[in-house]
């Protein structure tokens, strides 16, 4: 009986203080509310996103292109590298020849003789 | 009083002109001078003018050396600081002069080099010569002159004739290099 008294008590329905309602509302206000950042900031963060990207973009064209020029120089200076040595062996085979076929008739000449 | 200053201030400079003279003969080394042959392009058929000094051969530095013939051309390399080629062919005889041909002999007259081979028959000159430093073989200069064709060769360095004179069965495996004369 005393229990039952108790509870009743407990969950009786009450009014709220004077002024809650306001209070509520005024927080709900300010949570709402959107971040006060300052306009300049807010325009500079959208310039920053394609000035980086077009940044990233021109560091990773110039870097294709340093390696590309860098490969077709190394090619070039190969193929020079081994015209070179052909011409040159060519030129020492040529005398070669010439020698030997001098020493030849040479020989000839003096078995002849 | 003037004509005595004058003297005085050009006399340190005679002087380091008369010293430094035979040291620059001396020190011409190896490598041929050989710009006095360009004006012989204007008239040649076919002109061949090849030079590789030590910037393109440490470029050219990136030859694998995994292929047999590319390890062979490394190895042949290894020791060379420069390829200077002039080649010329002419359609008719005469296109020369003798003094085209002797202003590079006078050059290869010059203590260091020496004449190894010397052919000449009627209208041709075959010659090579050795540059030796220090009792070491360094450098080459190959003179063949015929009637309608004048090939300079002058290598720098170390040369490894055999291996040089086989380069000729090489040239199939030239890389393939488009727009390579661009």
């Amino acid at each position: 009986m005393n229990l039952d008294h108790e509870l009743r008590q407990a969950l009786k329905p009450q009014d709220p203080p004077a002024g809650f309602a306001e209070e509520v509302l005024r927080r709900a206000t300010i949570t709402g509310q959107a971040p006060t950042t300052p306009l300049h900031s807010r325009r500079s963060r959208w310039f920053a996103l394609p000035i980086a990207a077009s940044l990233l973009a021109a560091a990773f064209g110039w870097h294709h292109y340093v390696q590309r020029q860098r490969q077709t120089d190394a090619e070039r200076a190969t193929y020079e590298v081994i015209l070179a040595l052909h011409i040159a062996g060519e030129t020492l085979a040529d005398v070669q020849k010439k020698v030997q076929d001098k020493l030849r008739n040479q020989n000839e000449h003096q078995l002849q003789n | 009083m003037n004509t005595n200053f004058k003297t005085k201030s050009w006399l340190p400079l005679l002087l380091a002109l008369l010293a430094l003279t035979p040291r620059d003969l001396a020190a011409q080394g190896p490598k041929l001078q050989l710009d006095h042959l360009n004006r012989l392009a204007d008239a040649a058929s076919e002109t061949v003018d090849v030079t590789v000094d030590p910037a393109t051969l440490q470029t050219a530095g990136f030859l694998s050396g995994h292929d047999v013939n590319d390890a062979k051309i490394k190895a042949l390399i290894e020791g060379i600081k420069g390829i200077y080629i002039k080649s010329f062919e002419f359609t008719a005889a005469g296109a020369y002069s003798e003094q085209d041909i002797e202003t590079v002999r006078k050059q290869l007259a010059a203590p260091g080099w020496s004449r190894m081979v010397s052919v000449r028959e009627k209208d041709e000159l075959t010659e090579i010569y050795f540059w030796r430093e220090g009792g070491q073989n360094g450098g080459l200069a190959v003179l063949s002159a015929e009637s309608k064709e004048l090939t300079i060769v002058n290598i720098v360095g170390r040369v490894d004739l055999a291996a040089l004179t086989a380069m000729g069965k090489l040239m199939p495996k030239l890389p393939r290099v488009p727009n390579i004369l661009k």
